[in-house]
Order: structure tokens, then C-alpha cells, then sequence
């Protein structure tokens, strides 16, 4: 087992998230640069996302539609959960 | 070439560099916030948060277990360098007018400065052995206790705007005091006093425990980062070809120390200038007691001996010198700058002259 690549590429999943994050928020905005970084945002972060899956798919001998199906939905909105529950929580 | 590899983690790396942007502002805001609920310096809190460096220590543990104890200690002090010529040169070049540290930020950067030169003697002298490792370890375990003593009391030095830091814990001790110190008289008031002020403060802010998940995650984010900009950086140097020497020197060195200057650069503009400084401090500490400690303890003594440079040993001395002396003078911008060519200039040298 490869630890290293699963490493590596569990870490660039967890990071594509917060681009997503990032792409979503910009292209909410009005202005036309920032349209254009918030496209180019999610594009790679969508790249980014399917590439790790697939990688940890590969090497963890899952099928990647099953992963997609679970792991892809769950966390990809994890984030805004995160922030939900601390603002809940700590008031 | 493998193009799929490639693009996948250029992709990673601008991945890791939206988290770092991401992470850095978290950590300085709530840095700057949690301080000033405390009612203690700047400084302090981020001396102990941007000071950790665990990731150097971890590569320090690494290189020591793989019997390579030399590059351990260039890493320790091609590091030291590049935090303060590198770091805080950007923190002072981005920072708005003058610069003015406060008093523990002094005393902090006096107290590098003497580990620095201790180090340099320790060195030169080429007495590195168990013994010399372990007086910088007990100096780390030291200068531990006093940060926190110091963040615990909020003595070292209070910042001009305390009078809103009416949260539990300091109103608790101002009760105490009341109590313990002097009898309640008619003219003191005791309820009204307090229970206004500290509802005012409640309806506006968030709760200390909240600042401190906020600073959690802003730390977690900034080490993730750094993880995946130094993985992707040195494979992408490795499809493209590039040597094993030069991809230590400048793309793992930069990609490893880019949170850093992240964090100096944002802080700088945003006027927080007492994060710049522990940012530097902090993590030149760690690294020259901790780190180097830890590599003479379990070293290889002969092998260290030999791979002492004499340059790298006087750069790390005079970089810190020159940070003792922008900090009691106070510095501008243009001290940002010449720092910033002095480290370009220590980089050419590295590869010019000194190659290795």
C-alpha cells in the first residue's frame, strides 16, 4: 500500500474543498474579474476533486463510483456545515 | 513527461495556495482578537500559534532516523535564515508607515539573539555533543514556560485599548482583587458596573471559545497547506527534470517556507506588526533550540562536525543581529527591502560560490 500517494492525495481532496468554497463565494460577486477567477476556481477544484478520488479509488482497490457516490457528496459541502455548527455552537 | 500527473498537481498546488490565503487569514484575525480579549500582547499569543513548527521539526526527526544528521542541521539554519530575511522583510515592506514593536517583542528578539550566538560559539568551537543538545532543549522547555506564564498572568505588557477585555476570566480577577484587596466602600460601585459592561461586550462579539476553534482551524489549514504545496512542488520538479540539488535548495526550501511569508506579508498589511515579529522570533527559537537540540542529542557527532560551514553559521548570526537591531531601532519599509536583496544576495551566493 502506497501511504504516501494516499496521503498526498487525501490532502489535495480536503483542499480542493476550500477552493470550491473559494470559486463559489467569487462567482456570487458581481464583478467581472473576479467571475472569471471564481470559474477558473471551481474548474480546478472540480479536476482536483475527481482526480484524488479516482487516485484513492485505484489504490484502495474501491470502485470510483462508489466513492464518487459516498465520499465526493458528503464532503463537499462540509465546509459550510463546519462553519454552521461552530457559529451554532459558540454563539 | 506525464501530462495527467502534471496538471493534477499544478491543480493541487493552486488548491494549496487558495487554503494557505484562506488559513492565514483565519489565524491572524482570531490571533489578533483572542490577544485582546486576554489583554495580553500580540506578540505572546502568536509567539506560542505562529511560532510552532512542527513540519520542520518533523523533516529534523526524519533526517536524524535516515543517519543524514547534516542535512538536519542545514535545513535548521538554511531555515532560520529565510524566516528572517525572507519573512519578516516581507511583513515590513508590506506593513502600512513605521513599524514600532512593543516591549515583549523586544525582549523576545534579545533572547533569539543570544541563543543565535550561542549557537555560533557551540559551532565554531565544534564542541556539538549530547550535553550542548540537551542545555538547548532545557532553554526550549524555559522559554515555553515563560510564554505561557506570561500569556497566564498578562503581565509582560498591555495593550493600549484593554478596557474591552471585560471577559470571564479577567473580570474574575478583578472581582478577587476587589475582595482580597480592599473592603467594598459606598463610593466603589460593585454590581452596575460590571454587569453592563459585560453584557455590552456579549451582544457584540463572539465568545472566547469560538475565536479559539476559529484559530484551531486557520492552524490546521495552514499546515495542510504546506503539506500539499511541498508534495506537489517537488513532484512537479521531478517530471520536469529537474536535479536533486536544486530541487532542495529552491523549490522545496521556497514551497516549505511559502506559509510563512504568507503570514508575515497579511499580517504586515493589515497593521499587526507584533504577529510579524513573534511569526519570526517564534519559529527561529523552535527551530535553533528545539530542532537543534534535538539534532546534537541524537546526531551523528562526527558527521556534524564536518558539514559546519562557517558562512551559513555567520549568515544565521548576522541575519539575527540585523532583526535585534530593526526591532529596538523601529524600521520602515525601506529596512524591509534591504533585507529582501540581502536574501537574494545570500541565495546567489549559496549557488555561485558555496555550491554544494
Amino acid at each position: 500500500m502506497d501511504w504516501d500517494s494516499i496521503c498526498f492525495n487525501a490532502s489535495a481532496f480536503v483542499t480542493a474543498i476550500f477552493l470550491l468554497e473559494f470559486g463559489a463565494f467569487a462567482v456570487a460577486v458581481v464583478s467581472v474579474l473576479q467571475l472569471v477567477l471564481g470559474f477558473t476556481a471551481l474548474s480546478t477544484s472540480g479536476y482536483v476533486l475527481s482526480h484524488s478520488v479516482a487516485s484513492i479509488a485505484d489504490t484502495l482497490y474501491l470502485l470510483s463510483t462508489v466513492l464518487g457516490i459516498t465520499v465526493l457528496s458528503f464532503a463537499t459541502p462540509l465546509p459550510e456545515k463546519f462553519v454552521a455548527v461552530i457559529g451554532g455552537a459558540c454563539g | 513527461m506525464n501530462w495527467d500527473s502534471v496538471c493534477y498537481d499544478a491543480g493541487a498546488f493552486i488548491a494549496g495556495l487558495c487554503l494557505l490565503e484562506y488559513g492565514a487569514d483565519r489565524f491572524i484575525d482570531h490571533t489578533a482578537i483572542i490577544a485582546r480579549r486576554l489583554g495580553v500582547s500580540q506578540t505572546l499569543v502568536a509567539l506560542l500559534t505562529a511560532g510552532a513548527e512542527w513540519e520542520e521539526l518533523a523533516v529534523v526527526v526524519a533526517c536524524i532516523l535516515q543517519g543524514r544528521s547534516s542535512l538536519a542541521l542545514g535545513n535548521v539554519m538554511g531555515s532560520s535564515i529565510s524566516n528572517i530575511l525572507g519573512a519578516f522583510s516581507l511583513g515590513l515592506l508590506f506593513h502600512p508607515g513605521c513599524v514600532a514593536f512593543d516591549r515583549s517583542a523586544k525582549i523576545y528578539s534579545a533572547l533569539l539573539f543570544l541563543i543565535t550566538t550561542s549557537f555560533m560559539v557551540v559551532g565554531l568551537t565544534k564542541s556539538m555533543g549530547w550535553l550542548a543538545g540537551s542545555i538547548f532543549i532545557g532553554v526550549f522547555a524555559s522559554y515555553l514556560v515563560s510564554v505561557t506564564y506570561a500569556i497566564y498572568r498578562g503581565v509582560l505588557d498591555r495593550p493600549e485599548d484593554s478596557d474591552d477585555s471585560d471577559d470571564d476570566m479577567s473580570s474574575e480577577s478583578h472581582d478577587t482583587e476587589a475582595l482580597n484587596g480592599h473592603h467594598p466602600t459606598d463610593i466603589s460601585p460593585l454590581l452596575p458596573n460590571n454587569t453592563s459592561g459585560g453584557h455590552a461586550t456579549r451582544a457584540q462579539k463572539h465568545t472566547l471559545l469560538y475565536h479559539v476553534a476559529q484559530l484551531v482551524l486557520g492552524f490546521l489549514a495552514l499546515s495542510l497547506s504546506g503539506y500539499v504545496l511541498s508534495h506537489s512542488a517537488a513532484s512537479i520538479a521531478d517530471a520536469v527534470g529537474l536535479s536533486d540539488t536544486v530541487l532542495g535548495v529552491t523549490v522545496l526550501s521556497f514551497a516549505t517556507t511559502l506559509p510563512e511569508k504568507f503570514v508575515a506579508g497579511i499580517s504586515g498589511a493589515r497593521g499587526h506588526g507584533g504577529i510579524v515579529i513573534a511569526s519570526t522570533a517564534g519559529s527561529n527559537i523552535f527551530l535553533l533550540t528545539l530542532c537543534l537540540g534535538i539534532t546534537l542529542v541524537a546526531g551523528n557527532r562526527k558527521d556534524l562536525a564536518d558539514s559546519v560551514i562557517p558562512f551559513e553559521l555567520l549568515t544565521t548570526w548576522a541575519s539575527s543581529a540585523l532583526l535585534l537591531l530593526a526591532v529596538f531601532l523601529g524600521s520602515g519599509r525601506w529596512v524591509g527591502g534591504i533585507l529582501l536583496v540581502l536574501y537574494a544576495v545570500f541565495i546567489a551566493l549559496e549557488f555561485t560560490i558555496y555550491k554544494r
